[in-house]
């Protein structure tokens, strides 16, 4: 998961984990592929606006790269969004902040059996 | 109608078969003067008793009446009764007579001047009721009278009766401007016009005067001098800048704030066009408010125009326009006041966005707030007691309502910045407002709401947003009243408006009279709700109106305090 709101990571990550999800949260962009090399995570949740970076070119270089293409990406944003533009940019799911902990988890179970089926 | 009897009256009158006339004299003590009415009749009077008070009778001939008139003091008016054929042309003359007569009757009608005739030795003939009016002499007072006594003492020592006559004689024509006397001695400034009266055989007659007394218009002339004089130092004073324009667009008068705002010299900007002094100004826009809006309605309030300065910099310029007449000169000007409202839309702009960011960035650590109750309300906290749950509900809850009016201020911010987008599709509203009712009393079992009336009805609206504004609606009718149970929703057509209205009642609290005319501003809120401790943002109306608005519908209520209020609102029907 990626936010630089702290206070944002540490809940969501206790509240994943708690459920059972492995959780690793980065608070910036920098390095990103690396990490998400070493990690190989199942979804990715990114916040659309970051420092430095917006989630949503990061979510185009994501799916632009051949290594990563496949994991589907959420976008969360306090913001309200041009949803054709995060579909564009190969977004899988839109959560708006504030969200119920059940709107996130209807969020990644939608994407995981998308991906799967995708996969399949 | 009782007119001079001249020799033409005489002859006209005979020509009409009047053979006699009835006279009675009457001897003015006063002056010496006697009169002798004569009323005509066809035949000969019966004696011995005559009507109305006459003494004797005259048969109508020139001799006996010429003999009566002869006296210096005396003069003969005739009572114009009978009618007479003003239009039959079977004698020249006669039509000359009857010409006459019509043209007494003219001049009665005519009240605004005074017009007089006199014999050519000056006196009056006639004298219509705007002579009267203007000098307060009565016909019977007047006839026979030379015309000086109308004069000045000065001007009669002067001789300017009789030069005026003589001039208008010579000249065909004289008008002159003098002092004129009333009958109690009342001086009045009039413009007066003489010019002789001939016959068709071109005989002179007499003289016509004509006076029209200035003495009003010097009046209104000098309060209209005032006036504007005062006019002029308002508009000097004034801060904002103010322009009167003459018909051609040219400036009449402006002051300094005008010519500061758009940096012209005013010697320089006398005799140029409105259009060529502001190039900065929009002309399309100038235009429309100069030939369309000021032409049809004389009066222009709030009319926005962006303006270059010649510096480079935008400015947004409010117009308040008025048509009106020149007092002085009759001509029509263009009365502009502008008022430059840039930094004040910046401000609320800055404010707008201020709150809509502010806003936007309050849902970040909502989200950890509501996330973190969530988590520890599921977390079995060994040894936690009651209240540690009852509390990590209590917080959720107020996250929650922090997310409401989180989303009440950004509908708030995107109305003033006409940012409010509508998605628009067809739906039936009544099974919208039926899922709408029965969402709320699913959540809530205290009050009953009941749907009284309901028809089909498509519209093409935001579902969305209707319900929103159906929400507020029963959300009001329950939370302000707390007292009662029921409320009564209703949805019926129009078919003459074609539109569909919805009817939120409730039977709560009601809103007092003295606060109802800002009920659907922002943050209105009435007292009552402070006293009852009813929480709000005041919001909720204030964008339900918007919303409402923004779809061509109305939103209006009727309430009475301590007993409820019905609120509707309606929209166009497909």
């Amino acid at each position: 998961m990626l936010d630089d709101d702290i206070g944002v990571l540490e809940a969501i990550e206790t509240a994943l984990t708690y459920d059972g999800f492995v959780v690793k949260t980065l608070g910036r962009t920098y390095n990103i592929f690396k990490n998400i090399q070493d990690f190989n995570p199942d979804v990715i949740i990114v916040d659309l606006f970051l420092d430095g970076k917006n989630g949503a070119e990061l979510c185009k270089e994501i799916k632009n790269n051949r290594e990563t293409q496949h994991l589907p990406v959420i976008i969360i944003s306090a913001y309200k969004t041009n949803i054709d533009l995060l579909r564009r940019v190969g977004c899988d799911h839109f959560i708006p902040k504030p969200f119920d902990l059940a709107e996130l988890y209807q969020g990644i179970s939608k994407v995981l059996r998308m991906n799967k089926l995708a996969i399949d | 109608m009782e007119i001079l009897l001249t020799p033409q009256i005489l002859g006209m009158l005979i020509d009409q078969g009047y053979t006699y006339a009835l006279a009675r004299s009457e001897l003015y003590t006063d002056d010496g003067f006697e009169t002798i009415r004569l009323s005509p009749m066809k035949e000969k009077p019966q004696l011995p008793e005559l009507p109305n008070g006459y003494q004797t009778f005259y048969k109508l001939t020139h001799e006996p009446l010429q003999m009566l008139s002869s006296g210096e003091n005396t003069r003969l008016l005739v009572d114009m009764e009978p009618q007479i054929d003003l239009f039959s042309t079977d004698c020249d003359d006669r039509y000359f007579r009857y010409s006459e007569a019509f043209f007494e009757q003219v001049l009665e009608s005519i009240q605004d001047y005074a017009v007089y005739t006199t014999t050519r030795n000056g006196e009056i003939n006639s004298w219509n009721s705007g002579a009267e009016h203007l000098f307060n002499y009565a016909k019977y007072e007047i006839l026979g009278l030379g015309c000086s006594i109308l004069f000045t003492n000065e001007d009669k020592s002067n001789k300017l009766p009789q030069f005026l006559l003589e001039t208008a004689l010579q000249n065909g024509k004289v008008i002159t401007e003098e002092f004129h006397c009333c009958k109690d001695g009342t001086l009045f400034w009039a413009k007066s016009i003489v010019f002789p009266l001939f016959d068709e055989q071109n005989r002179h007659q007499g003289f016509t005067h004509i006076i029209h007394n200035l003495e009003e218009k010097k009046k209104s002339q000098n309060n209209a001098i005032e006036a504007m004089s005062l006019a002029s130092n308002i508009i000097e004073t004034s801060k904002e800048p103010v322009v009167i324009l003459n018909q051609n667009l040219s400036i009449k008068k402006a002051n300094k704030s005008f010519y500061e705002l758009f940096q012209l010299n005013e010697e320089e900007s006398s005799e140029k066009n409105f259009y060529t002094l502001t190039p900065g100004l929009d002309q399309k826009h100038l235009e429309h408010l100069f030939n369309e809006i000021l032409p049809q309605q004389h009066d222009c309030k709030n009319f926005e125009l962006r303006y270059m300065s010649p510096s480079g910099k935008s400015r947004i310029l409010v117009i308040h326009a008025k048509r009106a007449i020149s007092a002085l000169d009759n001509c029509i000007v263009d009365i502009l006041s502008i008022e430059d409202i840039t930094d004040e839309r910046t401000l609320q702009q800055e404010k707008d966005d201020f709150i809509s960011i502010a806003t936007h960035e309050l849902k970040t650590p909502i989200t950890v707030i509501k996330a973190s109750a969530q988590v520890l309300q599921r977390v079995n906290i060994e040894g936690a007691s009651p209240m540690v749950k009852k509390y990590l509900q209590k917080i959720e809850e107020q996250a929650e309502k922090l997310i409401q009016l989180a989303a009440l201020l950004l509908d708030v911010s995107h109305i003033r910045s006409d940012k409010l987008a509508l998605n628009f599709e067809e739906f039936d509203l009544s099974e919208l407002v039926a899922e709408t009712v029965e969402d709320f009393r699913m959540l809530q079992k205290k009050h009953d709401i009941k749907i009284e009336e309901l028809c089909a009805c498509t519209v093409n609206a935001d579902k969305v947003k209707i319900t929103q504004v159906l929400t507020n609606l029963l959300s009001n009718a329950i939370k302000y009243s707390p007292e009662t149970n029921s409320i009564i929703v209703r949805v019926f057509p129009d078919p003459i408006s074609q539109t569909v209205t919805v009817s939120v009642q409730d039977f709560g609290i009601g809103i007092p009279f003295e606060e109802q005319n800002k009920i659907f501003k922002r943050f209105s809120r009435t007292n009552l709700v402070g006293e009852k401790n009813i929480s709000g943002s005041g919001l909720g109306l204030y964008i339900s109106a918007e919303i409402v608005r923004k779809h061509k519908g109305q939103i209006w209520f009727e309430s009475e305090q301590n007993k409820g209020a019905k609120f509707f609102f309606s929209i166009p029907a497909k």
